[in-house]
């Protein structure tokens, strides 16, 4: 949020708005967020369009306080909301020919527009998904949209986001803790005699002297490739980084990333779509997390970013409904 | 005003693409900043096609990683 003076147009320092809404300096003819040179006309509106569907309520709101509140709680989801929501802001011009301005209209966001937007995203009924039912992408063809309106469906989104708990439930999802068996329910789909036996363990074998085991990582891409839906890719193989004993060691995440490798290798972008997206050309985990963005805040490979992919694919996979059998972890022995 | 890529969906609404994240894509109606929706990018043939999601779960786990850090 940026102030200036409205008669100069110049833009006012921080320190001095702070000192501004502190109550301890005043300040006269200002401006936000536009330069108005040369002119005390009030501040321009922004092109905030009404929202219909849910009922509005108007507020008194001194403008300083409003401010204040959005200075105080500048990454406050809460702020933004008021910030989409209000279709005009209060500005006390100390100039007696300007008219004050009508008081802001406030809407709120939450139910009504989470439900619209889940409703016009999922999908309700196992349809034809052939290419011809689905909307094409054409990265050529292109338009022109106003940043105001990219700006309110930002904010929108995120006010959305933060209203139906949804970080919460991400962060749950991080947890683990709603992981169910689910692990096993995909087993089950691989297993051609029903006996629940994960890919992992069927391609786990004891060395020469038993004394250590190795992982057949092409014989687990092919099962994860070919034996299995493509739908089912993300899930299975997350069981599959699970089952490798979800160890953070490099040693771990070298194999859990020839898996990938080798699955880049076999999938094809007509029969395997999904799993083609997510590992051609992905020669380790590195570069498959970076690929399909399990990065951290720094933008780096985060295997953190990775297992709530996994455990989200898991869990919507098994809303198809497949049977959960016991399951046996793989007997790995020592090196 | 910026150019953003932008499809027609089966509604018969155009709408513009504000985000991609993993196979996610968020879209707008430029038309009502409200009217937003979240597909799958599937490619299918070399063709690329966007795909309603699958269930309620990942459209909240989509929601999830919508913002950016500064945001």
């Amino acid at each position: 949020m940026e102030f200036y003076n409205s008669k100069t147009g110049e833009r006012i320092p921080d320190d001095l708005i702070k000192k501004a809404f502190a109550g301890e300096i005043k300040l006269d003819n200002v401006s936000i967020g536009n330069r108005n040179m040369g002119n005390t006309s009030p501040v321009q509106e922004p092109e905030i369009a009404k929202v219909e569907d849910t009922p509005k309520k108007v507020q008194e709101e001194p403008e300083f306080e409003f401010f204040k509140m959005v200075n105080d709680h500048a990454d406050d989801v809460k702020a933004r909301e008021v910030l989409s929501s209000y279709e005009a802001v209060t500005h006390r011009d100390t100039n007696p020919r300007t008219p004050q301005k009508p008081e802001v209209k406030r809407s709120e966001a939450g139910t009504t527009l989470y439900y619209k937007a889940l409703n016009a995203s999922i999908s309700l009924s196992k349809g034809d998904e052939s290419p011809k039912n689905l909307p094409k992408r054409d990265r050529n063809r292109k338009s022109k949209i106003g940043t105001t309106i990219i700006a309110l469906a930002l904010t929108g989104i995120i006010t959305i986001t933060a209203y139906a708990g949804i970080e919460k439930v991400a962060k749950k999802v991080n947890e683990g803790k709603d992981l169910s068996a689910t692990r096993e329910s995909i087993s089950t789909v691989l297993s051609d005699s029903n006996d629940s036996t994960s890919i992992v363990k069927r391609h786990t074998h004891r060395t020469d002297d038993n004394q250590g085991f190795w992982f057949d990582n092409f014989a687990m891409a092919e099962d994860l490739i070919n034996k299995l839906p493509d739908s089912a890719f993300d899930a299975a193989l997350y069981t599959v980084y699970l089952d490798m004993g979800q160890n953070v060691s490099n040693e771990y995440i070298d194999n859990f990333g020839r898996v990938i490798s080798a699955c880049g290798r076999i999938a094809s972008p007509s029969d395997n779509p999904i799993a083609y997206s997510r590992t051609n050309n992905c020669h380790n985990f590195e570069e498959f997390a970076r690929k399909n963005g399990f990065v951290d805040e720094n933008g780096e490979p985060s295997m953190e970013a990775y297992k709530a992919f996994g455990i989200t694919a898991v869990k919507s996979y098994h809303n198809f409904g497949v049977n959960v059998v016991t399951e046996e972890g793989p007997e790995l022995g020592g090196r | 005003m910026i150019e953003l890529e932008q499809i027609m969906l089966e509604n018969g609404v155009a709408y513009s693409i504000i985000r991609e994240k993993e196979s996610y894509v968020y879209l707008i109606n430029p038309q009502d900043e409200n009217d937003f929706c979240i597909r799958k990018n599937v490619t299918i043939d070399g063709e690329e096609y966007l795909k309603k999601l699958d269930s309620k779960e990942e459209f909240d786990y989509a929601l999830s990683i919508f913002k950016n850090e500064d945001e």
